[in-house]
């Protein structure tokens, strides 16, 4: 079976925008170029199999390969929304805030799943919002 | 509490424009905003046909033409494409006019519609407008006006996220706010029914 999509730039600009906004991706994967991508994750690969990927010095030089990768990425950056979508990602929030309200006063959702009041014990912390990908059927992020 | 909440209960005058498909709660959580946001101001829903006011709270009134609005009151137009039509400023200037001093009166114009592309740019160029997002089909999506494409889209992502991570809370209660970068559950008005989604069953065009 053959499946041909046909996309323009708009569409592309407004399909990675809704990704970015909906998936907070880590900087070594959003923003390395390309053709670095490839070796810094075999050296990542190589130094988690010698045991040694959590040694002070492996991981100086990650964080400047890390720096290195996504500074060119940002000098030649075409969409800024993406730029801004990183910051908040460096951040501990994501660029939207969720919020619900019960018409008195409003509460941020954070992690976990938030349930009206009439249908939940109560409450010993305020309601969380889960973030990043969705937890495996194991239940382990 | 939100920034929105915080703007909008401090909102003397401007536009607030709810867009999404049919269905998907624009009115409800229009007035539902109005009654826990701007409890306080008179609500004048501007609308040529008919209206049977006796299922409105006390506060609402109703008015056929802009002019009737009275100084301090919220308007509320229900389908903003039906009762002031596209470009139809370039012919007609009381949409201009009317517009041009509602600072002055103190008004805010608030109002519901299922596509940008059909409203007239006059509500959205020369006021402090509000847009609030909620769900729009992919279909009716290509035909959105293409400044506001990108926030509509990013809208339905977050109201997807937002309902799949709460629980009990209808996803048509979901609004999004592109200025603030906010989404709100906005709860249903105590005194919503079918008769005020369904308001216009029994009008005569």
């Amino acid at each position: 079976m053959t499946v041909s999509v046909v996309t323009d730039a708009e569409a592309d600009r407004v399909l990675s925008l809704r990704a970015s906004a909906r998936t907070p991706l880590p900087p070594e994967i959003s923003m390395m170029p390309p053709e670095k991508a490839d070796l810094f994750f075999r050296r990542r690969a190589y130094y988690g199999l010698m045991g040694v990927d959590s040694h002070p010095l492996v991981r100086f030089l990650e964080g400047a390969d890390i720096s290195a990768g996504m500074a060119e990425t940002l000098a030649r950056a075409s969409h800024l929304d993406r730029v801004s979508h990183y910051s908040a990602w460096c951040g501990s929030s994501s660029s939207v805030r969720m919020y619900v309200s019960d018409g008195e006063s409003e509460t941020e959702v954070r992690e976990g799943r938030s349930r009206p009041p009439s249908q939940s014990a109560p409450r010993q912390q305020p309601p969380r919002r889960r973030r990043g990908p969705p937890l495996s059927d194991a239940g382990e992020p | 509490m939100s920034q929105t909440s915080r703007y909008i209960k401090d909102m003397e005058h401007g536009i607030i424009a709810v867009v999404g498909s049919g269905k998907q709660g624009k009115s409800c959580s229009l007035h539902s905003m109005l009654e826990i946001w701007q409890p306080d101001r008179p609500v004048c829903i501007l609308d040529p046909i008919d209206i049977d006011m006796s299922v409105w709270p006390d506060r609402y009134s109703h008015a056929e033409k802009p002019a009737d609005i009275p100084v301090g009151a919220i308007a509320v137009i229900e389908d903003v494409n039906r009762v002031f039509h596209s470009r139809g400023s370039s012919k007609d200037p009381t949409l201009q006019k009317w517009l041009g001093i509602i600072s002055h009166r103190s008004n805010i114009v608030a109002f519901t519609t299922q596509c940008l592309a059909g409203t007239d740019l006059e509500f959205l160029r020369s006021q402090d407008t509000i847009i609030v997002n909620k769900m729009m089909h992919e279909e009716d999506l290509g035909f959105e006006r293409p400044e506001f494409r990108e926030s509509q889209a990013i809208a339905n992502e977050w109201i997807l996220a937002a309902d799949e991570n709460t629980e009990g809370y209808d996803r048509r209660s979901w609004c999004f706010f592109p200025r603030f970068n906010e989404v709100i559950s906005v709860p249903k008005a105590e005194w919503w029914n079918d008769s005020h989604s369904k308001m216009f069953r029994e009008a005569v065009l």
